[in-house]
C-alpha cells in the first residue's frame, strides 16, 4: 500500500510538473498575443479611418472574385446565404453554390428562388472530383451558377468549385454563414494593397445565433439566449481577436477559418486542392500551402483581417457542440501529425519554429494535459495526498488566469470593434468570459480530449453537426 | 507539507488574487468605456441631427450661412473636433450640401488643421488658433487621416502640399495624398503624378505600388493622355508597362466600363499604340496595348486580327476581347478563327465576343459550330449560344421552319449529350411549339437524335 502511495505520488509529482510547464508556456504565449492583438486592432482601427475597404473611384482595382458555397442538404440556410453573398459591395463577384448530392430541397429552393434554369456549360476538371452532373443559370442574372454532383465530401465540392471559378481568387462560404456588405472587401483588402501575391487572407468570423437576420443581411445583432452559445461567442472572441489576430501579426498564421477566406486560386490549384483525408480541410490547406510555398522557393503571404464578418451559426446544443469540438480536435491532430516534419524546422520560419510548435502543444496536447490535470486533482484529494491543496491552488490560478484572457478579449471587442450595442449584452459577455472557465471549459476539455482519443486510434469519420433549427426537430423526433 | 510547498501554493494564490483583481479592473474599464461612449454618442447623435436639418434649411435658402457658421463655431471645442469633423465629411456624401460644406469647413480652420496636419506641424500658426483644439502629434496616422480629409473634401488649393506629402517617409501618408490627389482631380497636378509614376516603375524599390497610381490616375480626365506620351517612349521596358496599365484603366474609367470602348486616344498616342506597343516585345506590354487598341476604333481591328495569332495566350486572349470590344464586322474572321484556340480561355472570349455582335454573330457561330469538326471548340460554341439566349431563337426558328441549318445545330448538339437547354425549353414553351421542334429533330437521319425526340415527346 505504501509502495502504491509512492509510485502514485511520484507519478502525480510527474503530472504537476507537465500542467505547470503548459500552464506557463500556454498561458505566456497567449498573453503574449493578447498584447500583439491589442496593439495591432488599435492599429488597423486607425488605418481603416484613412484607408477604405474600397476605393470606389478605381473600377477594376480589385481583382474578380469567386464566392463557392459547397452545400450538402443546407435546405434551411442556403438561399439567405446565397443572398447575402450576392448582395455583397465588391464590383467583380460571382457565386458558385456546389450542391454535393443533396437529398434534401437543398437544389429545389435555390432554384425557385433564383429562378435558375439548367443549361449545358463547360466544366474543366483540373482537381479531381467527383463527376459534377448539372449546371443551373439564371441568365438574366448570371453572377450565380448552381453546380450539381455526386457527394463527395465538403473538400470535394470545394475542388469542383475551384475548377469551376474563372476568377485569380476565390473565397470559400459555408452555407449556414452570412457575409456583411464590406465583408469581400475588407477581406481583399491585402490583395488589393499588397505588391506581391497573398495566398490566403482570413478574417473574423462572429456568431449570428440570436441576431435577427433578414434576407441575408443581419439587421440586429444580439446575444443568443442560451449560455452554451453566449459561451461560445466568448471563445469566438478570445480565438479571433487574440489568437488568429497575434499569430496573423506575427506571419504566423497556421488556421484560417474555412467559414469565410480568400485564397488565391492558381496556388491552391498547383498546391493540389482540399484535400479530403482530414476533417480539417481548411487548415490542412493551410499548412500545406506553407510547405508548397517553401518547396517551390515561394513567400507563402497569409493574412488575418481585423474588422471582416461573417456571421455563421453554432451550435445550440450540448449534443452538437460535443461533435463539433470532437470534430475540430481530431481535424487539428490529424493535419499536425502529417505536416510533423515543420516542427521546430527553422525553414519555415516564424510557423515551424513559433506557430507550428504552439498549436501541437498547446492546442494539440492542450486538451489531454488538461485532462490529466483535472485527474491528478481528483486522484490527489482521493488519496489524501500532501499535494492537494498545491495543485488545487494551481487550478484556481490556471482557470482565473483563463477568465483575466477571456475578460479582456470582451474588453477587445469594446474597444474596437463593439459589434454588440445593447449594454445588456456587454455585461451578459463579461459574465459569460469570467464564467465560461468554470463548468464550460471542463467540459469542452473532455470533448477535445474525446477526439484526441479518436485520433489516437485513427478514427477519422465526419461527425455532421445539425443546425439550430435541425437540432430541435432532431431532438423532437 | 514541506514549507517549500506551502510557499509555492501561497505564490501560487496571491498571483491568483492579482490576476483577479486585474480582470476585475478590465470589467470595469469595459463598462465604464461603454457608459461614456453612450453619454457621447447621445451629445453627438443630436448634433449629427441637428446639422443635417440646418444644412438643408441652407440649401432651401430658409436660414443664411452666417446662422451655420455660428452654430458649428459653438460645437468645435476640444472634446467634439473630430466628431464635427467626421460629420461633416458624412454629409459630404450629399452633393446638395457639399459646397457649404467646403465653406464651413474653411472659416471653422479644418482646412488649415488638415493641411498644418499633413506637414506634420506640432501646432497651428497664430492666425488659426482661434480653433480650439489641442496641438496634434505629428504621427503618421494624424497625417494620413487630415491628407484624406482634403482629398475628401476636394479641397483644390491643397494640391501642391499633397504633391510634397508623396514624398513623405510613411507609406500610409503618401498612399493617402495620393488617392487625395485623385479626388482633387487638379489638371495640374498631373504632370508631376505622371513623373512620380515614372520613378516609382523604374525604382527597385517603389515608394508607392503602382496599383495607387493607377487608381489616382483613373480618376482624372482621358483629355491629359498625352503626358503619358515619354513614358510610352521609354527605354525602360517597366516605365511602358506601367504607363499603358494607367492609360488603360483612365479610358476604362472614362467610359464607366470595365475596359475602354470610346475612341479617346489623340491621333498622336493612336499612331504610338497603333505602331509601336502593338509590337512590342514584351508580351505584358502587347496584351496592355490591346486593351488600349479596343479605343483607337476601326483602323485598329487589322492590328488586333494580327494580334490573335499571337505566341503567348494572355495576348491572343486581350486581342480577342479587344476585337469582341470594337464591334466591327471586320472582326469576325479573326473571331472564328480563335473558336479553335488551343488556351480554352481564348475560346471562350471568341465565342462570348462572336455572341455579343447580336444576331449576325449567333449565326456566325451557328456556320462555325457546322464547319468546325474540334468538340472542345463545338462546346465552347453550344456554352455562348444558351448563356447569350440566342438558343432560344433557334429553337424556335427550327420548330417553325424544319429542316434548315439549324436543326443541323440542335441535332449535333443532342448527339452531344447537350440537352439540358433544349429540354428546358421544351418544357416552357406550349404543346405547339415543342411539338413541332420534336418533329423537326424526330427527322433527322440519326437514330440517337430520333430516340431522344420521341422519349422527350413520350
Amino acid at each position: 500500500m505504501v509502495l502504491l502511495r509512492d509510485v502514485l505520488e511520484h507519478a502525480l509529482n510527474l503530472c504537476n510538473a507537465v500542467t505547470v510547464v503548459y500552464f506557463f508556456l500556454g498561458n505566456g504565449i497567449y498573453t503574449l498575443l493578447m498584447a500583439i492583438s491589442l496593439a495591432s486592432a488599435v492599429a488597423y482601427n486607425r488605418r481603416i479611418a484613412y484607408q477604405p475597404a474600397r476605393d470606389r473611384r478605381s473600377p477594376g482595382a480589385e481583382p474578380p472574385l469567386t464566392v463557392l458555397i459547397p452545400a450538402f442538404n443546407e435546405e434551411a440556410s442556403i438561399v439567405e446565404t446565397v443572398h447575402s453573398a450576392l448582395r455583397a459591395n465588391y464590383p467583380d463577384l460571382s457565386v458558385v453554390v456546389v450542391d454535393d448530392g443533396s437529398s434534401d430541397r437543398t437544389l429545389e429552393r435555390l432554384s425557385a428562388e433564383f429562378k435558375l434554369s439548367r443549361l449545358d456549360l463547360i466544366y474543366r476538371p483540373v482537381l479531381p472530383t467527383q463527376p459534377v452532373e448539372t449546371f443551373y443559370v439564371n441568365p438574366d442574372s448570371p453572377r450565380l451558377v448552381v453546380l450539381g454532383k455526386r457527394h463527395g465530401g465538403k473538400s470535394d465540392a470545394l475542388n469542383a468549385g475551384i475548377n469551376f471559378a474563372r476568377s485569380p481568387y476565390f473565397c470559400t462560404l459555408d452555407a449556414d454563414s452570412l457575409l456583411e456588405p464590406d465583408a469581400l472587401a475588407r477581406l481583399m483588402r491585402p490583395v488589393v494593397y499588397s505588391a506581391g501575391v497573398i495566398v490566403a487572407s482570413g478574417g473574423i468570423i462572429r456568431i449570428r445565433n440570436g441576431c435577427r437576420t433578414r434576407r441575408g443581411q443581419v439587421e440586429h445583432v444580439r446575444l443568443p439566449q442560451s449560455w452554451t452559445e453566449r459561451f461560445q461567442v466568448v471563445e469566438y472572441l478570445r480565438s479571433f481577436l487574440f489568437g488568429r489576430a497575434g499569430w496573423g501579426m506575427m506571419e504566423g498564421t497556421l488556421i484560417v477559418s474555412g467559414a469565410m477566406a480568400v485564397f488565391h486560386r492558381e496556388t491552391v490549384v498547383a498546391a493540389g486542392g482540399f484535400d479530403g483525408h482530414t476533417v480539417a480541410e481548411d487548415m490542412e490547406l493551410i499548412v500545406r500551402l506553407h510547405r508548397w510555398s517553401r518547396q517551390n522557393g515561394r513567400a507563402a503571404k497569409m493574412r488575418f483581417t481585423l474588422d471582416t464578418v461573417c456571421w455563421t451559426e453554432c451550435p445550440n446544443s450540448l449534443a452538437m457542440l460535443a461533435r463539433q469540438r470532437r470534430r475540430w480536435q481530431l481535424g487539428l491532430c490529424q493535419v499536425l501529425w502529417l505536416n510533423s516534419a515543420m516542427l521546430f524546422n527553422p525553414r519555415y520560419g516564424v510557423v515551424g519554429m513559433l506557430s507550428f510548435p504552439f498549436h501541437a502543444s498547446v492546442e494539440g496536447l492542450g486538451a489531454a494535459v488538461e485532462m490529466i490535470g483535472y485527474f491528478a486533482v481528483l486522484l490527489a484529494f482521493a488519496f489524501h495526498l500532501a499535494l492537494s491543496s498545491f495543485y488545487l491552488s494551481l487550478v484556481i490560478l490556471s482557470l482565473v488566469y483563463a477568465s483575466f484572457l477571456s475578460v479582456g478579449a470582451v474588453l477587445l471587442e469594446e474597444i474596437t470593434y463593439r459589434r454588440y450595442p445593447a449594454k445588456r449584452d456587454l455585461y451578459v459577455l463579461l459574465a459569460g468570459a469570467a464564467l465560461e472557465n468554470f463548468g464550460y471549459r471542463q467540459l469542452v476539455v473532455y470533448w477535445r480530449f474525446q477526439g484526441f482519443l479518436r485520433f489516437l486510434i485513427g478514427r477519422s469519420e465526419w461527425e455532421p453537426v445539425a443546425r439550430a433549427a435541425e437540432a430541435g426537430a432532431e431532438a423532437k423526433t | 507539507m514541506p514549507p517549500f510547498d506551502e510557499r509555492l501554493i501561497h505564490a501560487a494564490l496571491a498571483l491568483a488574487l492579482a490576476v483577479f483583481a486585474v480582470s476585475l479592473l478590465l470589467i470595469g474599464a469595459a463598462i465604464g468605456r461603454r457608459i461614456k461612449r453612450e453619454r457621447n454618442f447621445k451629445i453627438v447623435d443630436s448634433f449629427r441631427q441637428q446639422s443635417r436639418t440646418r444644412l438643408a434649411s441652407l440649401a432651401a435658402g430658409e436660414t443664411g450661412y452666417a446662422e451655420l457658421l455660428d452654430y458649428f463655431q459653438t460645437m468645435v471645442s476640444p472634446p467634439y473636433v473630430r466628431d464635427v469633423e467626421r460629420i461633416l465629411l458624412e454629409l459630404l456624401s450629399e452633393p446638395r450640401y457639399a459646397p457649404a460644406i467646403q465653406q464651413l469647413a474653411e472659416d471653422l480652420g479644418m482646412v488649415a488643421l488638415w493641411q498644418h496636419g499633413v506637414q506634420g506641424t506640432a501646432s497651428l500658426p497664430a492666425r488659426d488658433k482661434s480653433l480650439k483644439v489641442p496641438p496634434q502629434r505629428p504621427r503618421s496616422h494624424i497625417r494620413a487621416w487630415n491628407a484624406q480629409n482634403l482629398g475628401r473634401l476636394a479641397h483644390r488649393p491643397s494640391w501642391e502640399l499633397l504633391l510634397s506629402a508623396l514624398n513623405d517617409p510613411h507609406r500610409d501618408v503618401r498612399e493617402a495624398a495620393l488617392r487625395s490627389l485623385g479626388a482633387i482631380e487638379e489638371p495640374k497636378s498631373f504632370p508631376f503624378l505622371v513623373e512620380h509614376l515614372r520613378q516609382c516603375a523604374a525604382s527597385a524599390v517603389p515608394s508607392l505600388p503602382e496599383r495607387a497610381f493607377m487608381s489616382a490616375l483613373a480618376c482624372f480626365p482621358p483629355q491629359l493622355a498625352n503626358h503619358f506620351y515619354p513614358l510610352l517612349e521609354d527605354a525602360d521596358v517597366r516605365v511602358r508597362l506601367a504607363a499603358a496599365r494607367a492609360l488603360r484603366e483612365m479610358l476604362a474609367r472614362a467610359s464607366g466600363r470595365a475596359q475602354a470602348e470610346t475612341s479617346q486616344l489623340s491621333p498622336k498616342l493612336c499612331r504610338l499604340v497603333l505602331t509601336r506597343l502593338a509590337n512590342e516585345p514584351n508580351p505584358d506590354l502587347r496584351a496592355a496595348a490591346a486593351d488600349l487598341l479596343a479605343s483607337v476604333g476601326s483602323e485598329a481591328v487589322a492590328v488586333l486580327a494580327r494580334m490573335t495569332e499571337d505566341n503567348e495566350w494572355f495576348v491572343r486572349l486581350h486581342a480577342v476581347r479587344a476585337l469582341g470590344r470594337c464591334h466591327e464586322e471586320a472582326a469576325v474572321p479573326a473571331l472564328s478563327a480563335r473558336l479553335t484556340d488551343a488556351q480554352w480561355r481564348v475560346r471562350e472570349a471568341a465565342a462570348r465576343a462572336l455572341a455579343s455582335l447580336g444576331p449576325k454573330g449567333a449565326e456566325l457561330l451557328e456556320q462555325n459550330f457546322l464547319s468546325v469538326r474540334d468538340e472542345y471548340a463545338r462546346e465552347q460554341i453550344i456554352e455562348a449560344l444558351e448563356t447569350s439566349g440566342w438558343l432560344d431563337e433557334m429553337a424556335a426558328r427550327c420548330a417553325a421552319v424544319n429542316g434548315n441549318a439549324t436543326s443541323a445545330v440542335l441535332c449535333a448538339m443532342v448527339k452531344m449529350g447537350k440537352t439540358d437547354y433544349l429540354e428546358l425549353w421544351l418544357h416552357r414553351e406550349g404543346i405547339t411549339k415543342a411539338g413541332a421542334l420534336l418533329s423537326a429533330l424526330a427527322a433527322s437521319a440519326d437514330p440517337e437524335v430520333q430516340r431522344w425526340a420521341r422519349r422527350m415527346a413520350v
